[in-house]
């Protein structure tokens, strides 16, 4: 039975497609609509449908999907790309081209695609609030008609970019056919921006703002004082409250201060500032009422933060305390997993066991040396050595349920190995 | 009066393996090793620092897919055949030794080893090693962090919010169910963070996680103190960086203490050595080697050649390597204390399992540690994130770096030649369970139609279990890789029939109830609201 579509939910047009800043932006690639009329919307325009329950039982199908099918799903109805960052200097991209697409574009070639191209458009969008035409720059990357998926590489760390698979005429005319997320780089190593924010998360904090204990897991885990006896006290208010705070100017910044401040450091934040804002934070952001200098000649390296601070300040028993990534650490909780498989180069060696068996009466005892042999209900038995070097003596006795009889068997073994 | 902290942080974790359809399966065996070689002898150590009183704090994350193993009656009793198993063929060993001095005396010390697990696992602590930990975290020794639902690595999935909002919220979720109070710290799967993550982090009412060194150092702004103190994210949530030092000095297989050659290897192992009927019942039922566990000899040296385990000497070692590692941190807080307006933290995550299961001394490093800070020294004390910022409300506020803990620091394990394949499967699936959810919403509500409700769960779990780092990390690595590449298709192909199924409105009964109970994890939750947005918004206000 087929599913009716019975309503469909007007106020959520567009889907908000990724984490940061881009609900902006889709909803701008919405009203340029008019203008490009080839870029399909990014996201699956998912327009929420709400079915009624009316999903029926069915009787067991031929399809058992209980073990490995190998055939994976494809979703080549919708064109769509996506990018990923891999790393400082690269992206992935991958994409899926419905027919529909193309032929959209043929049809407005004028029914073919001789002198036609297929390119992923790249489109440097750092810092910039992307309406199809205002990026940094671009460059296209010519992909053809089958692959689905590149890895592109870029000059610069620390940047955004957003992609488009489309269709270039040889006239320069270029066909988008979707347009992807976006995705913010990494940047690959410190930044050169020193001015300091601090922000308060104290409990006290809390309550002055009316909210009672939403601060740090007060009543959630077992403050160290409660705990044991004799051990030292943490103070709650802590030294460094007294101490440093009295350095510091408390203010309360205001909504545009902060998204002042963050939108400077990188557009896709702006939202995350936005979502915070939104949540009545409770915190207190305080600014240094020394100017920057007088910080910094506080600590006894000049001028020293992030990478340089842990570059300077190395000790133990590392030769070297360098940072950008970590090499050194193939770390990855599932590491766990590499089986042995530990290259050996040529080897050649020689086991040896030993094998002792006899038999007797079934219910007669046996004893190797003073230690008692267990005998299988025929009467029969065996025994299995390790066989080192050197001479093992097997002194063995058997005596008869009575103990009227007994029989002593001693036999030698010698094992000799050499090596040439 | 101690001049820093230092924070251990052991990360528990497997990838779900449970195969009711099959009488023995290879991939579970992961999970009982580690219970043998890891789990339990943490439990012992830490029992015995309680019994005597050594004031300790540790952190550690016990994720939901193995806390969930841990507590599945299925995996417990095959981990009790498993064990007898073994007790069986100690019990052989130990005859066989008898008359070679070299190997008899580590026969009878795994004999004592498996016996001692046996008896913790079913007598002590009831075939539940989850309550063992949970103990520990109660008596205020153990601050145990929440993790994501199956360990996805999150700066590729938060492609779709909605996939990184549930992996986090099942999380949280399965904690408080399972440790009966709200997580205050977050393990990230892989170290993996990427600006915004932190925000599902704060909406899920998180306090802190862990970044690696680069995560901190290359914060926007700079940070001040390096990775000696947390900063607050925007979103409010700390972040604690690694100390690439300690870390390298425990992990590094060069200059690490685990590749001393007094150290048991790890690589030699009787399943591989002895004579083939000999070892036949112990190993694959098809009659491929495997390990066994029982290893005698130790590292020796680079060759081939390796002579056989002496417990004494390896036990002098770690003693010697705890207190080297004590003695590096101590003139490392010296010297970083002066520089700073508060105590510095050393924060020092490793993979748990790298403790017992790769380095067999492990645990016992960890005991030696443990006593040393709390009797030889004054300088360094151990403490969690949450005790650090109890004693500093106060910090900076940068945006971490995006950074992960794998090799060269970024995406790239996670995405290269041999896994990137998955991603297009998963944030199809991933977009395909929202509009499931949306669409059927109303199916949830109790009793409406309870079979589209198992459906969409069922479908939840299958993406879900699809999306564990370890298969990319298994395919990246080279081992098992054919194991990995099955359970993606087998989970996204899985999550695809019900999608379709539900989209042409009707359900396979019979199927989706032998699917619901081979991939059962998450049973008793609601898996598919966490995909429905409307809802998950009024649940944090």
């Amino acid at each position: 039975m087929a599913v009716k579509k019975t309503k469909i939910k007007k106020g959520k047009p567009i889907e908000r497609v990724y984490r940061n800043g881009r609900e902006a932006i889709v909803r701008a690639a919405v009203k340029r609509k008019a203008k490009l009329k080839t870029v399909t919307p990014l996201a699956p325009a998912v327009t929420v449908i709400k079915a009624p329950c009316a999903i029926q039982e069915r009787k067991s199908a031929s399809r058992p999907l209980l073990a490995n099918e190998y055939e994976l799903p494809s979703y080549d109805t919708v064109t769509k790309i996506t990018l990923i960052a891999k790393d400082p200097y690269w992206i992935y991209a991958y994409w899926e081209i419905a027919e529909s697409s193309i032929e959209d574009v043929k049809r407005q070639l004028g029914g073919n695609l001789d002198g036609t191209r297929f390119v992923v458009r790249m489109y440097d969008v750092t810092y910039k609030d992307f309406n199809g035409f205002n990026a940094n720059h671009w460059f296209d990357i010519e992909v053809g008609r089958y692959s689905n998926n590149w890895y592109i590489s870029l000059w610069n760390d620390n940047v955004s970019y957003c992609g488009e698979i489309g269709i270039l005429h040889n006239s320069g005319r270029f066909f988008p056919m979707a347009r992807s997320n976006f995705v913010h780089t990494p940047r690959s190593n410190s930044s050169n921006r020193f001015e300091e924010v601090w922000m308060d998360l104290s409990p006290e904090i809390a309550e002055e703002a009316g909210i009672g204990m939403a601060g740090m897991g007060q009543t959630s885990l077992p403050s160290v004082s409660n705990r044991a006896e004799g051990t030292v006290k943490y103070d709650a208010a802590g030294r460094f409250s007294y101490s440093s705070v009295s350095k510091r100017r408390k203010i309360y910044l205001t909504e545009a201060d902060l998204r002042a401040y963050y939108s400077r450091l990188s557009p896709l934040l702006r939202d995350i500032m936005f979502s915070r804002i939104s949540r009545k934070s409770i915190y207190r952001y305080l600014y240094s009422s020394m100017s920057a200098d007088e910080w910094r000649d506080v600590l006894y390296f000049k001028r020293l933060h992030g990478a340089e601070f842990g570059r300077k300040v190395k000790i133990g028993a590392s030769e070297f305390a360098y940072l950008g990534g970590s090499e050194n650490f193939q770390g990855g909780a599932s590491e766990f997993v590499q089986q042995p498989g530990k290259k050996r180069s040529f080897f050649f060696e020689i086991g040896a066991e030993l094998i002792v068996y006899g038999r007797t009466e079934p219910d007669a005892e046996v004893k190797l040396g003073d230690k008692k042999v267990d005998l299988r209900p025929d009467g029969t038995f065996s025994m299995r050595f390790a066989l080192p070097d050197g001479q093992i003596p097997l002194p063995f006795t058997a005596a008869s349920k009575d103990k009227i009889e007994t029989r002593k068997i001693t036999t030698q073994v010698k094992r000799e190995t050499s090596y040439a | 009066m101690h001049k820093g902290y230092l924070c251990l942080v052991l990360h528990a974790h497997l990838p779900y393996v449970r195969h009711p359809e099959e009488e023995q399966f290879l991939e579970e065996n992961w999970l009982y090793e580690a219970i043998t070689e890891t789990y339990i002898p943490l439990i012992q150590i830490f029992e015995k620092l309680v019994e005597d009183r050594v004031d300790f704090r540790i952190t550690m994350s016990l994720t939901p897919t193995l806390a969930s193993m841990l507590q599945d009656e299925l995996l417990q009793n095959r981990y009790i055949r498993h064990i007898d198993k073994l007790i069986e063929l100690a019990d052989k060993e130990i005859q066989r030794t008898g008359f070679d001095p070299k190997y008899h005396g580590l026969a009878l010390m795994y004999y004592r080893r498996f016996a001692e697990a046996r008896e913790i696992f079913v007598d002590k602590y009831k075939k539940d090693l989850v309550s063992a930990f949970k103990k520990f975290q109660d008596l205020g020794h153990v601050e145990i962090l929440a993790s994501c639902a199956t360990h996805g690595f999150l700066p590729i999935l938060s492609v779709n919010p909605s996939d990184a909002e549930a992996q986090v919220r099942v999380g949280v979720d399965h904690y408080r169910k399972t440790f009966g109070r709200d997580p205050v710290g977050f393990w990230l799967p892989e170290c993996g963070y990427a600006p915004g993550v932190d925000n599902f982090l704060a909406e899920a009412g998180i306090k802190y996680f862990f970044v690696d060194s680069h995560g901190i150092v290359n914060a926007d702004p700079s940070p001040r103190y390096s990775v000696y103190a947390p900063l607050y994210c925007p979103s409010g949530v700390a972040a604690f960086g690694r100390d690439w030092e300690s870390s390298k000095q425990v992990w590094s297989s060069k200059e690490g203490y685990p590749g001393d050659s007094d150290y048991r290897e790890y690589y030699r192992d009787i399943g591989y050595e002895l004579e083939y009927d000999y070892i036949k019942p112990y190993i694959h039922p098809i009659g491929f080697r495997i390990n066994t566990g029982l290893k005698y000899w130790r590292i020796t040296g680079d060759g081939e050649h390796k002579e056989p385990y002496v417990p004494e000497w390896a036990r002098e070692k770690a003693a010697m390597h705890a207190g080297n590692f004590m003695f590096n941190r101590e003139k490392q807080i010296e010297h970083i204390a002066y520089h700073m307006d508060r105590k510095p933290m050393i924060i020092s995550p490793y993979d748990a399992e790298l403790f017992g299961h790769w380095w067999f001394e492990g645990p016992m490093w960890i005991d030696f540690l443990i006593r040393k800070i709390a009797y030889d020294q004054k300088t360094v004390k151990l403490a969690t994130p949450s005790d650090y910022l109890r004693e500093y409300p106060v910090n900076q506020m940068s945006v971490p770096s995006t950074s992960t803990w794998g090799y060269k620091g970024y995406n790239e394990v996670w995405l290269e030649g041999s896994n990137d394949w998955i991603y297009r499967h998963l944030h199809a699936a991933g977009g395909r369970m929202k509009e499931l959810a949306e669409r059927f919403s109303g199916c949830m509500e109790n009793g409406r139609n309870e079979l589209a409700r198992l459906a969409l769960n069922q479908a939840a779990r299958e993406l879900l279990l699809a999306q564990a780092s370890d298969w990319p990390f298994i395919m990246k690595t080279g081992t098992m890789v054919e194991y990995a590449q099955k359970r993606v298709k087998l989970h996204i192909n899985r999550f695809t029939r019900i999608y379709k199924d539900m989209m042409e409105g009707s359900i396979d009964k019979e199927w989706l109830k032998e699917v619901e109970s081979r991939d059962n994890i998450f049973s008793d939750m609601d898996c598919a609201k966490y995909y429905i947005q409307a809802k998950i918004k009024k649940g944090a206000a």
